[in-house]
């Protein structure tokens, strides 16, 4: 049986992009309160009018970029000039020409969408994006740069990512502690800090380094990185009054405050309720970004007063989580599918969208082979992680592909149940029904099945109890085991909310094997 | 006829000396200014530049100040200018374009008919007349002229001077262009006399080729460090105008998302000085490739590396970080070593030019 969505309780733990992707977003801007310094550019434009020379035009093209000023007559005769002397002038200057020829071309205003989205719509391209020698080669490649440019602390978090890709911890987080080192206040090295720390299950470390910068006390991105991740560990973050203060201040940008809003929202919907987390919530999607819109989503699915649909806000980038869980409650797995391999590729490191895409291409749209892949690609960067394992597991034998699965079966056998989390031991248990049935160990596989079964409903988890349930009674019908038949009643009647639409699909298919073996009959 | 004694020099002879030959055009001085008026002056053997102070220019610079701040504005600039390139002059040195003369011309008739003058050595024009940024060209005379310019920036700071206004109309070229000198010191800084300019700490010379920090209103507290890091900055930036036609701040401004730049960015310099470093390392990979020859690409690239770090206090050669006996912000390992890259290219250019005689003659 599949894990579907791992997180119990979603936190605003801050999304780790490229360093480019997040500068697009819009998350490290700060525009409010621009003081202009004057040029005066007199001189180089005189020198310009008195000798005509590529210097005194290349003087010209440089003041004149540097003082944002490009509507002059004598510029749009220097750049002539250039072009005219092509063979004088070089492609940087050519590359300064264009960058004030764009800015006359466009607003100043920061772009926020339609600049990231990734176009992966087939599969196809989706391989492109795992292929190992070609992410070798760009990790060889980062390395390099980064040990040439020791003092940039950019090309150190880079690094860091893609390290965490393959969970390579140690030198992942050499590479974070480097940049750390260099620029221990700045946003972009912090709450990329905050997420690597996050996914290696050491938030300590993360509230360690964000205590230590003295932004922490007034930059609301941060603020809310240290409410989230406190309350990660059950705590009450210190920052949590200044988050407070830092909204009413009025001093931030409704984007600015997107995730501080979040994550207070979050704290008082788990402390307070409805009521006063609410307001928080809507300060929040005023103008939001994708975190912010993944975490109103997974409130309103566990409490059906936030009322919510992300797919209105197709204009915020990159918010596939969002639309990933919004097209999975509504039942359209290919789009909740897209989205998953989207969000996947967005950060690669995360287990969630592996879980839920390989769950849904494995058991809804009955595609193994884009559910192994899927998998295969998630191991990279979690390969100790029980429940992707599990898919992987899963996924392998629902394409049947059961001599692959040996390798981590052997896994398998070290993992003690009891050391899992209440929910995931009944998937587990179930998955290790699903290779004793396959294997042709018949009556431990039942007894295993069963005992899944049992276990969920001790724990009152109806919705895992009926998908081990369904699990079951389609691998007895795959056998033609006529005990399917005392759980196909019961399969039956099961009651179903709008929410478990998968619960639905999967009944239906049951139920259609079950009738075609009457047909069959 | 305008009431401006400092337009009027033409014909006049200056200490029985300098014949005023012809005043030139704005723009056309070499070391031209809005506070001055440029004559060609001959004494008879050589030509030579003479800078007269403009008191108009002033007054129609600072309009809504009193004559007498203004008056001594212009009185503390001029002296001050004067002051230092006659300690350049004393001092001699070899890199700097000299002050020949100095004086003050009573020319009647006019409101104000005292006009304060210096004469130097007359230059060919600045760097911009002659330069290309094909870089497989006359890659020996860049090397020569920068070389030459960092001499200059070295003889200047043993002096306690900062030049603070580097930029290529500063650079100023000399026998048939062989030898190029720093020109204006306008807009120096001295830490033994104080600048009229001196501004709080902000920077003096021009804002289009300011150092990052600047833009981002950030002044380092430390005179020595900040003046110093200062013309570090600006060497750099010149080496990279040379090879590419832009500046390092330019360049800089264009490898960066718009909104981190000086003109959008609301935060302070220390927020935004970490994505100026991603931004630098894009600029010098950028000048790295312009340069035709691999090798010499890498040697200029360390140099600017460590001239134009985006921190102030992060510039210089980094084995002379936090030593007590050495300055960060010396000029002569760059020195030495555009020494050696001369040298490399002469080499390579006679080798080069020897293969080709070679095949020339086998093939007779």
């Amino acid at each position: 049986m599949a894990v579907t969505y791992e997180i119990k309780e979603r936190r605003v733990i801050p999304n780790w992009r490229d360093f480019n992707r997040t500068v697009r977003l819009g998350e490290l801007y700060n525009i409010q309160g621009n003081i202009k310094t004057q040029f005066d550019i007199t001189r180089p434009v005189n020198d310009w009018n008195d000798t005509k020379t590529i210097g005194t035009a290349a003087d010209l093209i440089n003041s004149a970029f540097i003082a944002g000023k490009s509507d002059l007559k004598e510029l749009n005769e220097a750049i002539d000039f250039v072009f005219k002397n092509k063979t004088d002038s070089s492609n940087s200057l050519a590359d300064l020409i264009a960058k004030i020829n764009q800015s006359n071309d466009r607003n100043s205003k920061p772009e926020k969408s339609g600049i990231i989205d990734l176009e992966v719509d087939t599969f196809e391209e989706f391989q492109t994006h795992i292929d190992n020698q070609l992410f070798y080669r760009i990790i060889n490649k980062t390395k390099n740069r980064a040990l040439k440019e020791l003092n940039n602390p950019i090309i150190w978090v880079e690094l860091a990512r893609l390290y965490s890709f393959i969970a390579q911890k140690e030198k992942a987080e050499r590479a974070i502690k480097t940049a750390l080192q260099l620029a221990p206040d700045n946003r972009f090295v912090l709450r990329s800090a905050v997420r690597f720390f996050v996914h290696f299950e050491e938030p300590e470390k993360a509230l360690f380094f964000l205590r230590k910068s003295e932004m922490v006390k007034m930059d609301p991105w941060l603020v809310s990185a240290h409410i989230s991740t406190s309350s990660l560990l059950n705590r009450f973050s210190p920052f949590i009054k200044t988050g407070f203060q830092l909204i009413k201040s009025k001093n931030h940008s409704n984007y600015s405050l997107t995730e501080l809003a979040s994550s207070l929202g979050t704290l008082e919907f788990f402390e307070s309720g409805y009521k006063k987390a609410k307001p928080l919530f809507d300060l929040s999607i005023l103008n939001p970004n994708d975190n912010t819109l993944a975490q109103l989503e997974w409130v309103s699915q566990e409490d059906s007063r936030f009322k919510f649909n992300p797919l209105i806000y197709s204009d915020v980038p990159n918010s596939f989580e969002a639309f990933a869980l919004e097209q999975f409650e509504q039942g359209n797995w290919k789009e909740a599918f897209n989205n998953c391999i989207k969000w996947f590729l967005d950060m690669p490191y995360s287990k969630r969208p592996v879980l839920l895409g390989s769950y849904i291409a494995s058991s809804l749209l009955r595609d193994t082979e884009a559910a192994i892949m899927l998998c295969e690609a998630g191991i990279k960067a979690n390969p100790n992680d029980i429940n992707v394992l599990n898919n992987t597991v899963y996924s392998m034998l629902q394409g049947n592909q059961y001599d692959k699965v040996k390798p981590y079966v052997e896994h398998f056998g070290r993992i003690k149940i009891e050391d899992l989390p209440q929910e995931n031991r009944i998937t587990f248990i179930a998955t290790l029904g699903l290779i004793a049935m396959r294997g042709e160990n018949l009556d431990s596989g039942k007894k295993l099945y069963e005992t899944a079964i049992s276990y969920a409903e001790r724990l009152g988890n109806n919705y895992l109890r009926d998908l081990a349930m369904l699990n079951y009674c389609r691998e007895l019908i795959l056998k033609k085991d006529v005990d399917y038949l005392k759980l196909i009643t019961h399969i039956e009647k099961m009651e179903t909310s709008k929410a478990q639409s998968d619960i639905i699909q999967l009944r239906d298919d049951v139920i259609k094997m079950h009738n075609g073996i009457g047909e069959d009959e | 006829m305008e009431d401006n004694a400092a337009h009027a020099l033409e014909g006049l002879v200056l200490k029985d000396k300098w014949k005023v030959i012809r005043k030139l055009t704005p723009g056309a001085s070499a070391t031209g200014g809005f506070f001055s008026v440029s004559y060609i002056v001959s004494d008879g053997e050589n030509e030579a530049f003479l800078k007269a102070l403009n008191f108009k220019a002033f007054f129609s610079l600072f309009k809504g100040k009193s004559v007498i701040e203004i008056l001594n504005e212009q009185t503390n600039a001029y002296k001050y200018e004067k002051e230092l390139l006659v300690r350049c002059r004393n001092n001699k040195l070899s890199k700097v374009s000299m002050i020949l003369d100095e004086g003050e011309e009573f020319v009647e008739g006019y409101t104000i008919s005292n006009v304060p003058y210096l004469i130097f050595e007359m230059a060919e024009g600045d760097i911009r007349s002659k330069i290309s940024f094909n870089n497989a060209i006359e890659s020996v005379w860049k090397l020569r002229s920068l070389h030459n310019v960092a001499v200059g920036l070295k003889q200047l700071h043993y002096i306690n001077i900062g030049h603070q206004d580097l930029k290529p109309s500063n650079v100023l070229l000399y026998n048939n262009s062989f030898t190029s000198k720093i020109g204006d010191l306008g807009r120096s800084l001295c830490s033994e006399i104080a600048a009229p300019h001196e501004n709080g700490g902000n920077f003096a010379g021009d804002f289009t080729y300011a150092p990052p920090e600047f833009l981002y209103k950030y002044i380092e507290p430390e005179w020595d460090k900040r003046v110093k890091a200062t013309d570090m900055y600006l060497f750099g930036s010149l080496i990279v105008f040379y090879y590419t036609g832009t500046n390092m701040t330019a360049s800089i401004g264009k490898n960066i998302d718009p909104a981190f730049r000086w003109g959008s960015w609301g935060g302070s310099f220390e927020d935004v000085k970490d994505y100026l470093i991603e931004g630098f390392y894009k600029s010098l990979k950028e000048f790295k490739n312009s340069i035709h020859r691999e090798e010499l690409g890498l040697e200029l690239y360390n140099i600017v590396e460590i001239c134009c770090f985006p921190y102030p206090n992060k510039r210089g050669h980094p084995k002379s970080f936090n030593r007590q006996f050495s300055n960060q912000y010396d000029f002569d390992r760059i020195i030495s070593k555009l020494d050696i890259l001369i040298r490399q290219e002469e080499y390579n250019i006679n080798h080069g030019s020897y293969i080709r005689n070679k095949g020339t003659k086998s093939n007779s």
